[in-house]
């Protein structure tokens, strides 16, 4: 297991180079410098400016500058928010993003999940095929629709949660956002859960547990759950990285003051240092929630060898 | 097949609707700003805050939507299928390597990558074209490796070669005829999320630029006059998620009908 | 008082394309601790009898009729009490061992559970039960297989779990539904053995469920035969095989290939006899050598654990000779895994060979170019296992069997094509009006009838037959047999006929070949191999299949072997029988045996001699 461990960590480290090499060479390949977009600079003014950013240097020196950087945890400083390095400006936004993108991964595989099963259990009821349809609909309505039609119902008409903003933090400040960003996951999860319970169900050892007299629920427990449950645990990796996505779209709409909202704004402002810093940020959790997937299912699967 | 009816007469919608309409996609009719949808002044969908028909907006927006969606998917469908029809086909080392690549850059999150590319080399289509394209092929490559390795040990394909079966033929009537469902079912899988992936690069500003538009700037515009003219919001948001579930649910049958085991 | 007695049993499966009526009116009793054997083909409802008893047919299907369980009626319980009777009275263990276990659970998980579900038993003394009836049911250091997956126990080792998992209550009937179909013969000799000894030992009813007649014959005490849903006959195992009453038993004991008979001209009781055999065999005897394999070997590369990972040779085929004459038939077996297959792709060139020599007609395969090779093809062609599989479904008949005649001979105008294809079409027996359905509207007998004349269009000199009939009903495949014996007659085709099942192989073969892990042990005339064979892997091989002869079954000795087939990545050093061998000695790990003559037969066996003067004095 330690061996599988180590070999899987090595794995994932080509995976971060090519990562920060294409978002770095990316920036520097993009016709016009950072200062373009601002008034016309003296010639001299910008030449120190772009000394102090160390942008006179060769490329693969900045490379190697940018990398050594990061190793000690520094993304370097914002292009546009002068008074602050790019670390600083992660680490006042990822807390808030984090307590949203957790809040929606529990809630999308709580419901996800019992959803799913039930819609098996019950398989070509009025049940199953309700829970069927909703969740097409839910895959197929994008959060960002989904989010304004839930301020819409909830906060406009109803009045019952505010708009935007976190206000105190309090935890209905965050209902609708983790409901919007979670509910096209749950859709989602749902259709896993069900298939491969459908499945799981179908097969062999189930039959042979019933003809063992072990009674229905022994059988979901013991038997059924585990197998049928592997498919979702691969999946939280691609769902990770949805969900980080979305919570891009999700705070800018609710105003709530999270990584997402830092990358928009540095997107639109041509912040370099920031966006870079965030995509690198955001690339190395991706890599290490796909590495901690890798574990989990080798550790859940007795088929898979840590050879 | 209700879906398949829906999005064909959708697109057909999109392409010749607009000329049922007295406007243009960006002509401002000063004296009706942001009204509510009615016949009377003949903007069936109302107007936007710039006084524009949201009519014809939404239906130049889903040819936007539309095209890209089809236009990026036939770029990862020519990428995927090459990619992938290689790697299964030669096997071995190459494969080996080849599907290595493809795990690695897998684990990217390339809609950041995207939005990177939005941001730095301005925003034109056909750059969104390419990109999105350049992202989805890589479902396509492992699907149609997988398919390709599976086929080539089929016995058919043995039987045809045991015949002395040319290998352009054995391709052509023997591993690209029983190739073509499994690659329907994911083209009509990978145009939905093209057209997600391109709603939500509108949607965040960098996608499609005004006067232009397609359903996802159009659902950002609605969803700012949220509280004043819910009608921006709703319209665009119900042709896009109309085509989005017509188009998954089209491919969901498809896939079912082609593998029964799944039911 | 029986035990259990069924009456009026009906199945009913309400599908799309309306009710199917899988077992009608079937009436029939089962004593406390005998054996009854249900045989029937596919479709006949023998399995859905025995699925209705305990309530586990599909959601889609219903049953009704009595079925009393000592005087309870078992179709009318509730599920809480049928629940109780599973498990605890009436057991059950399925055909295939390697999905029928819980890949996510150990053997102890799975084992434990049954036991505390029925009984309330500690842990310790649930564990202590599950050991015990690992034990009973021989399985090699019990204790530790208990905390082991089922993925890591061989097919054999799974099946003997659930036998010990079905025990464990010691239930009064336990219900084998084609216990050991999946399973190599060898092993389906042991675990035949190993339920008639626990049979005894606990007392048990059995109710076995084949189709196959020989296992019927070998431990049954009375028989029902079953044919689309009915009940055909029904007697003692000795009526049934001696004195068949209905037509239907009487077809399928003649449509069984029997081990212990020579080619008889025919299988069934259609047609006299053909000259087939004797005008063969002089051909045969006169005619010049055809195919001519020499120390042919193929290896695969295996890798161990990603793309850095060690790799190593599997041995599929290592190191083969064999000389085949034209119009004569050439018999392979071998158990799963023992590269007979591979030996087949390797003939004709489907996986390339890593050394050795492959000479059709003289000419070395491996030495011809692309053009060459592919024109060598038209007197070399192929038959597979799988019926269905081998015929691409998105042709037609028609384009299948032309696409051959295409390739070879592209100036063919499209009349004479469909002629031939016709013609070729009717010799298998098969109408020229079918030229344009596809593969799927034919049953599987017919789509290997296709797959033969795909083959013959091209009027090659060798067919190599991969199992062809392996994957087919009894008397279905007594039809493909006749038939390719009756195609070999006619055109003086010569074949290589590969299968696992000896009785097969001999009914169709002139000479046969046994293969283990990759090698030939022993190559002999087909009636010195059967009736005098030298090898002892031959030996245990033969005494392994049930003959459809309660007498005969009842009286012979068998020469059980112990284990399983060693991985082929690492097989053992010096002779590969050796692990599994009675006789085997110090020599037999050092050195490795090559085929040598003894008599008329070649053998690899270090001790050939030895026992065949012990045989000889017996």
């Amino acid at each position: 297991m330690l061996r599988y461990t180590l070999r899987r960590v090595l794995g994932a480290i080509p995976t971060l180079l090519i990562l920060i090499a294409l978002a770095f060479f990316m920036i520097r390949l993009a016709p016009g410098g950072p200062f373009d977009a601002e008034r016309a600079l003296l010639p001299e003014i910008e030449a120190n400016l772009r000394a102090t950013y160390h942008l006179d240097e060769p490329l693969p020196m900045q490379f190697a500058r940018y990398l050594g950087g990061l190793v000690r945890g520094d993304f370097g400083p914002s292009f546009q928010y002068r008074d602050y390095t790019v670390t600083e400006l992660i680490m006042t936004g990822f807390p808030v993003s984090l307590r949203i993108g957790l809040g929606a991964m529990v809630v999308a595989l709580l419901f996800g999940v019992s959803v799913g099963s039930l819609a098996a259990l019950r398989q070509n009821s009025r049940t199953d095929y309700t829970v069927m349809a909703m969740s097409m609909t839910g895959i197929s309505i994008p959060n960002f629709v989904m989010a304004p039609i839930l301020i819409l119902i909830f906060a406009v008409y109803l009045g019952w949660l505010p708009a935007g903003g976190l206000g105190d933090g309090a935890i209905r400040n965050l209902i609708l956002p983790v409901v919007s960003l979670a509910l096209p996951q749950i859709a989602y999860i749902a259709r896993l859960t069900r298939g491969s319970m459908i499945e799981v169900l179908r097969s062999p050892f189930i039959r042979t547990a019933k003809a063992q007299g072990l009674p229905q629920a022994k059988i979901l427990l013991r038997h059924a759950l585990k197998p049928a449950l592997l498919p979702i645990v691969s999946y939280l990796g691609p769902a990770t990285a949805a969900v980080i996505t979305g919570s891009v779209v999700i705070e800018q709409i609710f105003g709530v003051p999270g990584l997402g909202r830092f990358f928009v704004q540095g997107a639109l402002n041509r912040d370099y240092t920031l966006v870079m810093g965030v995509v690198v940020f955001y690339g190395v959790l991706i890599v290490f929630a796909n590495l901690l997937v890798d574990l989990a299912y080798a550790w859940l699967d007795p088929k898979v060898k840590y050879a | 097949m209700v879906s398949a009816i829906v999005v064909g007469s959708m697109a057909v919608f999109v392409i010749v609707g607009p000329w049922f309409s007295a406007f243009s996609y960006d002509f401002t009719d000063w004296s009706n700003l942001s009204v509510a949808p009615g016949l009377e002044h003949g903007h069936y969908f109302g107007t936007d805050t710039l006084g524009r028909d949201l009519f014809v907006r939404t239906l130049y927006g889903g040819r936007i939507s539309l095209m890209v969606g089809i236009v990026a998917t036939i770029v990862s469908l020519a990428i995927g299928i090459s990619y992938g029809a290689t790697a299964g086909y030669l096997g071995g080392r190459t494969d080996h390597i080849m599907m290595r690549i493809v795990d690695i850059l897998y684990a990217l999150p390339f809609m950041f990558l995207v939005i990177l590319l939005m941001v730095y080399f301005g925003r034109n289509i056909l750059l969104i074209f390419v990109a999105i394209g350049a992202i989805n092929w890589l479902d396509m490559a492992r699907i149609v490796r997988g398919q390709t390795l599976s086929l080539k040990r089929r016995e058919f394909v043995e039987a045809a070669e045991a015949q002395g079966v040319r290998t352009p033929a054995i391709l052509r009537r023997h591993i690209v005829p029983n190739l073509l469902g499994v690659v329907a079912v994911y083209v009509t899988l990978t145009i939905p999320q093209v057209i997600l992936v391109e709603s939500f690069l509108s949607f965040l500003g960098l996608g499609v630029q005004e006067p232009m538009t397609s359903w996802g700037a159009l659902v950002k515009d609605g969803a700012e006059e949220l509280e004043s003219a819910p009608w921006q919001l709703i319209f665009p948001a119900t042709f896009l998620a109309a085509t989005l579930f017509c188009f998954n649910f089209l491919g969901d049958g498809l896939r079912d009908a082609l593998d029964p085991k799944d039911r | 008082m029986s035990l259990l007695d069924v009456r009026e049993l009906n199945v009913r499966f309400d599908t799309p394309d309306g009710e199917v009526h899988a077992v009608r009116d079937l009436s029939f009793s089962l004593a406390r601790g005998e054996t009854l054997g249900i045989v029937g083909e596919s479709g006949s409802g023998k399995s859905q009898t025995v699925m209705s008893l305990i309530g586990l047919l599909a959601d889609n299907g219903r049953a009704d009729g009595v079925a009393e369980l000592d005087g309870e009626n078992l179709l009318a319980m509730s599920d809480a009490a049928l629940r109780r009777v599973r498990g605890r009275r009436i057991s059950m263990i399925f055909q295939d061992p390697m999905t029928s276990l819980n890949p996510y659970l150990t053997v102890a998980d799975q084992m434990t559970q049954v036991v505390r579900e029925h009984e309330k038993l500690s842990r310790q003394a649930a564990r202590a039960r599950c050991l015990e009836l690992l034990e009973a049911v021989r399985i090699p250091e019990a204790s530790e297989r208990l905390d082991a997956y089922p993925h890591e126990l061989s097919g054999g080792m799974r099946q003997r779990v659930m036998i010990a998992a079905s025990l464990l209550l010691n239930p009064e009937i336990l219900i084998a539904d084609e216990p050991t179909t999946a399973l190599d013969v060898t092993v389906q000799a042991q675990i035949l053995d190993l339920i008639t000894d626990l049979k005894q030992r606990f007392e048990t009813a059995i109710i076995l469920i084949t189709h196959d007649l020989g296992i019927v014959a070998g431990t049954c005490d009375r028989v029902l035969v079953m044919h689309g849903g009915e009940l055909k006959e029904h007697g003692g195992v000795r009526d049934i095989f001696y004195s068949p009453q209905h037509a239907y038993t009487r077809g399928l004991i003649a449509a069984v290939p029997r081990l212990d008979e020579a080619r008889s001209e025919r299988l069934a009781a259609v047609g006299a006899a053909g000259p087939a055999e004797t005008s063969a065999r002089a051909a045969a005897a006169a005619a010049s050598t055809l195919l001519d394999v020499d120390d042919l070997k193929v290896y695969f590369r295996v890798q161990h654990g990603g793309l850095w990972g060690e790799r190593r040779d599997l041995k599929a085929v290592d190191g083969m000779s064999l000389v085949l004459k034209s119009g004569e038939t050439l018999g392979v077996v071998g158990e799963s895994g023992c590269g007979k297959s591979t030996l087949a792709r390797a003939i004709v060139r489907l996986v390339p060979a890593t050394a050795g020599r492959v000479c059709l007609l003289g000419q070395d395969l491996a030495t011809l170019d692309r053009d060459a090779m592919r024109a060598a093809r038209r007197d070399l062609q192929v038959i597979f296992q799988d019926p269905l599989a081998s015929l691409n479904p998105r042709m037609t008949v028609g384009d299948i069997i032309s696409e051959p005649l295409w390739t070879h001979y592209p100036k063919l105008e499209a009349r004479e094509v469909r002629r031939r294809v016709v013609d070729v079409l009717s010799r298998v027996g098969i109408g020229g009006r079918e030229l344009n359905r596809y593969p799927h509207e034919f049953s599987g007998g017919q789509c290997q009838r296709i797959g033969i004349a795909r083959a013959l269009v091209l009027e090659p000199k060798l067919i190599v037959c991969d199992e062809p009939v392996s994957a087919l009903d009894v008397s279905i495949q007594a039809q493909i047999v006749n038939l390719l014996m009756d195609l070999q007659a006619e055109l003086g085709l010569a074949l290589i006929f590969i299968a696992h099942d000896l009785a097969v192989v001999r009914h169709i073969s002139h000479r046969v070949m046994v293969m283990y892990l990759g090698t030939a042990v022993e190559i002999a005339d087909r009636a010195s191999l059967y009736d005098r064979p030298s090898h002892p892997y031959t030996r245990a091989l033969i005494s392994s299949v049930p003959i459809p002869d309660p007498d005969k079954e009842h009286s012979r000795s068998r020469e059980l072997l112990s284990g399983d087939l060693p991985s082929p990545i690492s097989p053992p050093s010096g002779c590969r029988f050796r692990t599994r061998c009675r006789f085997a000695q110090a020599r037999c790990a050092n050195e490795s045996p090559a085929l040598r003559p003894l008599g008329a037969t070649l053998v690899a066996c270090h001790f050939a001699e030895e026992l065949a003067a012990d045989a000889a004095r017996q």
